[in-house]
């Protein structure tokens, strides 16, 4: 933890500082001694690199010199429609009825719904000192656009949504392999021991497609795998007891647990595992408390939570989420990644009404997030993502009675528009762009590869230098790809 | 690359370009600048020939003349006419990666020469232009965009497109084709027109529309005529010709041969090799363990449970010289043996009981007879010859389809088919039933084929030849096309057909017979309700119709792997891109594997058989005694689970860059002894589980852990971890909550909203771990916890991890508690000495042994005040009775599930 906690408020802040400085003291400590454990006490060197059996998530060495510390991912799922918020195309507007479905027939998930195309339903404008184009429905992020780099060249390689979303957090169109967040706290651990090195706030209101996969560290050990924290009640699975019992009794088992295990670890000297799962347990008790805290919004203004949007029934649900993200990157938390239920991006059908309540959910809360991140002087060496899986078609996705009214837009591939902030790259800077129906990126194209291979670069990572051996092969992230490294984009 | 795919989805967009490079190729039709012949074929002879000449084909890319350059390599083309950037062989020559180190550079000017050579491209052009595209190049394509449904199984107006013969015969319509006019014939008409394949229907048939190129290829056909002959625009497959070069003779590729150790005075042969090694290195290995010892470790690692406190005095006490093999012998022969052991085989094979890869993650609803299969045949100790045999080719033993009855060892060869289905698999739904997702399943089923059987990373050569064991691209695609009658990707069935009803004739008779009665039992009911006068007396006899309703069975099936017949040819695929076919290949092993001795065979299995025979030839070729990897790969397995790591640390990998053996000789001798005693997994159990090295003490001096800080000589036993379900097995079986009722369909799981999965009871408490669902996204909390994998494809080996959730999950989990509570309960009733006795006997139930003087005072000092607490928080209703002493004896019970001493194997 060597993030300075920037704040505007005073007293209640200051509070929280020491007690939390107490509990990172106290840790330090228990987790020093645990060492001590590892080390064992008969002289076997000290385990730098934790061997095989013996996988954790202490702060690791980057490859090269970094310039994001922590990553906030917020993770659009469904596939926000990048011609109605961040690429215009004035062509479509005037072609707007033409059939295209043959051209691209191929290229559509529901063909007997097509229809012709269809121009974007809301009004652009140029933002900001960049002049960066955003339409009408993400009034909040227009008056940031100055912070991001837009990127509207990304394309996956299939336009269905479990495959996407695997391809997009993975790397692989299928399950089973670690999503991002895993390989990040796989190669730099994290700085702070008391919390998980990689969060994910999902919606309360329900899982996201593929569910728990998204966060999986699929055949890295479990250790790496997002943990869930829900934003109410006890953040992690099994984080209280489950059982009603006196804490007098709670604390007079954990030391006769301590106790029988120090019997049994003396009369068995050299054996490396059994001092790592005795400081598991005194990690498990230290959780506990620290988890609590940084979840606690009590301890926030209420200036702050207005601009998160926690005061407003329609933001309050993401506002929150936001919110306890950038408390836990304060707290060293190296990866958190945000989940939206429900597929608010999947706009099939109704674009014109259902895009607008996506962003009204979350436009202001990011926004705010983006804002404070600023003010704290976090968003330097914190990298902010923003984007879903795919993007979608420039026609038209009919219902049943054929009304245009009533249309949306069906998957695609091809195009996705998606914006990075903070951790190294350009501000206010667009890369990339898409034919002029907005159907398929044509220049500087960045593969997810790529866009993974960027974010390892930032980090201090390189996607070469990142694997696992399993199986005889050294498993990446970017698999046997070669991706490039966006670097036009880099500050 | 990305280019060729804008072109293809955006014709319009581009056509203005197009039409500008067409131009400004006209305008250049005059002679080429550069010629292959006078220009590069001499840097080439001087600078690449070594490795790329006629003969020697490194990456299968030969420079001989220009057809073999523009054919280019097993990763296709390496020249694009007019774009030296994008052309491979330029970009690795001009940035000085070819040729190799220490092999010569080409100077400045000679690279300037190919790269002119290829901007000006004509050379190149007029070549491929002189082209002829022949049959075997149109057929692929076909395959591909048009006989789903002008094919095998469907013949849509009357057209099937899979020979030339038939597409000249065309349909309802007419012929399909008029050899030498494009324009003329019917099929290019209708894919001219988009009107094939239909736009509308593309997803329903899960079919892409024809690229312009591919459209090209088939008119330039069409234009030559039709030719049959050799098509040089594929590269042509090189591995029959292949020399046997030094990887050929890497240790693992050779039959194992018994080289015997000197005998010191070792107790086995085991110990003989493993003494030899001590000696060598002068260590002193650990003392045997004790019977205390020795029980719950044998116990644990052969039944996946502890013993109980009678078999523990039992052994100890038993005098016979023999007492220990005894032991083994009655493990062993326990019914809890193969739910212990099938389970290291579930993992290798992959095995879920859910499709994976899609969001609803759905049940494979028959999926659990297989995991019955593989615990039985572990049970019945098969041999593992006939173990891969069924798994392999189980429908081409016995001819299912014309039996009058359906045996159990006929359904047993049906059921172990599931092995090649447990890949995860999206190809239920259209949208995701592509032929390359179809591929991605035939690969994991290869994938989970090489790295259990063989003990090879085959499936790195799906897209190039192997980058260090001499696995060719060919090798992999001539292993594809052997299992390919049965996972053919132009013939696919989805996981919804991929069943047969062909159960045991007692198991079907036994439904049918249930099925009979409840019919006419119902047929009955309902002539009374229709008789029956008032709402009043309906009402039970509805109630009555409704649960024998229910009561209705559904058909017992077996979701298999069978033979559909002649299939699809196979074509190597270039850089493992469906879209770039290269040459056709035939069934066949991998050539560095095969030998004179041991060929494979494919014939049908009986006169007139559908089936092939070539999985089955596949399998017994696997299963000559000769082959290099089969017995030792399995020895190695089972050694692996006896010890925490194989001779060779990485099963899956026995190739060039896996781990050399820590015993050559010992695990050569395993293997050949394997075989010899007729493939019995049972007697490879005994012969180590009784050696020494298995039964030393896992403790360790300072000075072994210096001269061995790894154990790979084996100087100690291993301390380990309890696997997932060891664990979760042990905790119910202290609680006495343990139902062992064993087979069946699993048991299901909830999901909490917190995500916390649990497993469902039984009326009788919880089943063993192996039979509680396995769904890929819903594994048990507790078992994911302690790594039980989630199978992506398969686990060749688990992680042995140490982290908070585990700490998290045994301290708070609410059901964990439950079970400390009904361990309690138990020594309560069980033991009815002072607290100190039911201590001990806690002690004996959990851990096998009585507590040492120092715990005892522990405890003693705890219970006491854990009670003292229990009755401050109870209150005075408690004083008269036992619960404040309950509870605080299940805090006890709870601190020892949660201890090392129990989680932890001596």
């Amino acid at each position: 933890m060597n993030k300075q906690v920037i704040t505007n408020d005073v007293v209640p802040q200051q509070q929280s500082l020491d007690r939390r400085s107490l509990f990172r003291q106290v840790g330090t400590g228990l987790y020093a001694s645990a060492l001590m454990h590892l080390v064992g006490a008969d002289g076997i060197a000290a385990v730098s690199e934790p061997p095989r059996d013996i996988f954790g998530t202490a702060p690791r060495e980057s490859h090269h010199e970094s310039t994001a510390k922590s990553v906030i991912h917020l993770f659009m799922n469904g596939g926000p429609s990048q011609m109605d918020l961040f690429d215009p195309k004035a062509e479509l507007k005037k072609r707007h009825g033409e059939d295209y479905f043959k051209e691209i027939a191929g290229e559509v998930e529901f063909p007997e719904a097509a229809g012709a195309l269809m121009r974007c339903p809301f009004k652009f404008a140029q933002h900001g000192e960049s002049g960066m184009w955003v339409s009408d429905v993400m009034p909040h992020f227009a008056n940031q656009v100055d912070k991001v780099t837009m990127i509207r060249s990304m394309h996956t390689t299939n336009l269905t949504h479990e495959p996407a979303l695997y391809k997009v957090h993975s790397g692989s169109e299928f399950i089973g392999r670690p999503s991002i967040g895993a390989w990040v706290t796989y190669g730099l651990g994290s700085e702070n021991q008391n919390l998980p090195a990689y969060v994910v706030l999902d919606d309360p209101n329900g899982l996201p497609v593929n569910g728990i996969d998204n966060w999986t560290s699929g055949y890295l050990p479990p250790v790496y795998q997002g943990t869930r924290f829900r934003a109410t009640g006890s953040p992690v699975l099994n984080l209280k007891p489950g059982f009603d019992e006196p804490e007098s009794v709670t604390l007079l088992e954990r030391d006769l647990i301590a106790r029988l295990d120090r019997i049994h670890q003396r009369s068995r000297p050299g054996q490396r595992q059994l001092g790592a799962r005795i400081a598991t347990y005194e990690l498990a008790a230290r959780m506990q408390l620290e988890a609590s805290d940084a979840l606690d919004l009590t301890q926030e203004t209420a200036a702050t939570l207005a601009m998160y949007g926690i005061d407003d029934p329609t933001t309050e649900s993401y506002g929150r989420r936001c919110l306890v993200a950038r408390r836990l990157i304060e707290r060293g938390v190296r990866f958190v990644q945000l989940f939206i239920n429900s597929q608010i991006w999947d706009n099939h059908s109704n674009i014109g009404t259902a895009l607008r309540d996506a962003c009204r959910k979350t436009d202001k809360p990011v926004a705010a997030l983006l804002e404070d991140l600023t003010r704290r002087g976090l968003l330097d060496d914190t990298l902010v993502l923003w984007g879903g899986e795919m993007g979608r078609l420039p026609i038209s996705q009919l219902p049943a009675d054929k009304d245009p009214a009533k249309a949306g837009r069906d998957h695609n591939k091809n195009a996705i528009c998606t914006w990075m902030a903070g951790g190294g790259v350009k501000s206010g800077f667009v890369l990339g762009s898409t034919d002029e129906l907005g159907f398929a990126a044509v220049e500087d194209r960045v593969s997810i590869e790529d866009w993974h291979a960027t974010i390892l670069h930032l980090l201090g990572l390189h996607h070469e230098e990142l694997f696992v051996e399993r199986n005889g092969l050294k498993e990446r992230l970017t698999g046997v790809t070669k991706p490039r490294i966006v670097r036009e984009i880099l500050a | 690359m990305p280019f060729a795919m804008i072109h293809r989805i955006t014709p319009r967009l581009f056509s203005l370009t197009t039409a500008i490079v067409l131009s400004a190729n006209c305008a250049l039709a005059d002679e080429p600048s550069f010629r292959f012949e006078s220009d590069v074929l001499p840097i080439l002879k001087s600078k690449c020939f070594a490795c790329h000449g006629g003969e020697e084909h490194e990456g299968e890319f030969r420079m001989g003349d220009l057809a073999a350059v523009i054919a280019g390599g097993e990763g296709g083309p390496v020249v694009t006419a007019g774009d030296p950037d994008t052309s491979r062989m330029f970009e690795l020559i001009a940035s000085k990666k070819m040729p190799p180190e220490g092999e010569g550079t080409l100077s400045s000017e000679e690279i300037e020469t190919i790269r002119k050579w290829i901007a000006d491209g004509k050379d190149i052009r007029d070549f491929e232009n002189r082209q002829q595209i022949t049959t075997q190049r149109i057929i692929p394509l076909m395959l591909l965009r048009c006989t789903p449904c002008h094919g095998h199984r469907r013949h849509e107006a009357g057209l099937d497109l899979r020979t030339k013969a038939a597409m000249l015969k065309g349909g309802k319509s007419g012929p399909g084709i008029v050899s030498g006019e494009p324009s003329a014939s019917l099929i290019i008409r209708r894919i001219h027109a988009e009107e094939m394949p239909p736009r509308r229907q593309l997803v329903s048939v899960s079919v892409k529309p024809m690229e312009q190129s591919e459209l090209a290829l088939l008119e330039r056909w069409i234009t030559a005529g039709m030719p049959d002959g050799h098509d040089t625009t594929v590269a042509q497959p090189v591995s029959a010709s292949r020399p046997v070069d030094d990887d050929h003779t890497f240790w693992s590729f050779q039959p194992p041969t018994v080289r015997l150790p000197k005998f010191h005075e070792s107790s086995t042969e085991i110990d003989a090799f493993i003494t030899a090694r001590h000696r060598e290195q002068a260590i002193v290995p650990t003392a045997v363990a004790d019977r205390i010892t020795l029980i719950r470790r044998l116990s644990l690692d052969l039944i996946g449970l502890p013993p109980t406190p009678i078999e523990i005095d039992e052994f100890v006490a038993d005098r016979h010289p023999l007492a220990y093999q005894r032991l083994v012998e009655r493990l062993l022969a326990s019914p809890q043996y193969g739910a212990r052991w099938g389970r290291h085989w579930l993992d290798v094979a992959g095995y879920a009981d859910s499709e994976g890869a899609q969001n609803e993650d759905r049940v494979r609803p028959n999926m659990w007879r297989y995991r019955d299969y593989v615990i039985r045949a572990f049970d019945n100790d098969k041999p593992y010859d006939r173990f891969l045999h069924e798994q392999i080719a189980g429908d081409e033993l016995a001819d299912y389809e014309n039996a009058g009855v359906i045996t159990d060892g006929m359904y047993d060869n049906l059921v172990a088919t599931g092995f090649l289905r447990t890949a995860p698999d999206r190809t239920f739904a259209n949208i995701t039933n592509f032929v390359p997702d179809r591929l991605e399943v035939i690969a994991d089923e290869i994938q989970i084929l090489g790295s259990s059987v063989l003990g090879l990373t085959i499936h790195c050569a799906r897209c190039h030849s192997h980058k260090f064991d001499p696995t060719s691209q060919s090798d992999y695609y001539q292993l594809s096309a052997l299992l390919k009658d049965a996972l053919d990707e132009h013939d696919w069935l989805g996981p919804q057909a991929r069943t047969l009803t062909k159960v045991a004739t007692t198991e079907r008779d036994e439904w049918e017979g249930h099925e009979r009665v409840t019919n006419s039992q119902i047929t009955e009911l309902k002539k009374q309700i229709e008789a029956a006068e008032s709402a009043d007396a309906k009402k039970p006899l509805e109630e009555q119709l409704k649960q024998l309703e229910s009561s209705r069975r559904p058909e017992p099936r077996i979701r298999a792997l069978w033979s559909r017949g002649e299939p699809s040819p196979t074509f190597l695929l270039k850089r493992g891109n469906y879209l770039t076919p290269g040459e056709e290949v035939a069934p066949n092993v991998p050539v560095f594997l095969s030998t004179d001795t041991s060929p494979l065979v494919i014939e049908r299995p009986w006169p007139n058989a559908p089936a092939t025979g070539r999985r089955l030839a596949f399998a017994k070729w696997l299963t000559d005694s000769s082959h290099p990897l089969t017995a030792r790969v399995m020895v190695n397995r089972i050694w692996q689970h006896h010890f925490g790591r194989g001779i060779v640390a990485t099963p899956a990998n026995f190739g060039l860059t896996g781990d050399a053996p820590t015993h050559p000789d010992l695990l050569d001798w395993l293997a050949v002894e394997f075989i010899r005693q007729d493939w019995s997994i049972k007697a490879l159990h005994r012969l180590i589980v009784t050696s020494e090295a298995y039964r030393r003490l896992s403790t360790t001096t300072p000075d072994q852990r210096a001269a061995d800080p790894d154990n790979r000589l084996l100087t100690r036993m291993p301390l380990r971890r309890m696997e997932a379900e060891v664990l979760r097995d042990s905790l119910l079986f202290v609680a006495g909550q343990l139902d062992d009722t064993p087979f069946g369909s699993p048991d299901g799981v909830d999901v909490q909203a917190d995500g916390l999965v649990t497993s469902q009871k039984t009326a009788r408490g919880w089943r063993r771990s192996v039979y509680v669902l396995h769904r890929r996204t819903k594994l048990p909390t507790l078992l994911e916890n302690f790594d039980s994998p989630q199978m992506g494809p398969n686990c060749l080996e688990r992680d042995e991890s140490i982290v908070a959730p585990q700490a998290l999950h045994l301290l708070n989990n609410a059901t964990v508690y439950a079970w400390a509570r009904q361990f309690a309960e138990r020594a309560w009733r069980e033991e009815s000495g002072t607290v100190m006795d039911r201590v001990t006997r806690i002690h004996r139930v959990a851990l096998g042994r009585v507590p040492s003087v120092e715990e005892l005072a522990v405890a003693e000092e705890l219970l006491g005040r854990l009670e003292q607490q229990w009755r401050l928080k109870l209150g005075d209703g408690a004083t008269d009775t036992d619960e404040a002493a309950i509870r605080a004896l299940t805090n006890y019970c709870h601190a020892i599930m949660n201890s090392a001493s129990f989680n932890y194997i001596d």
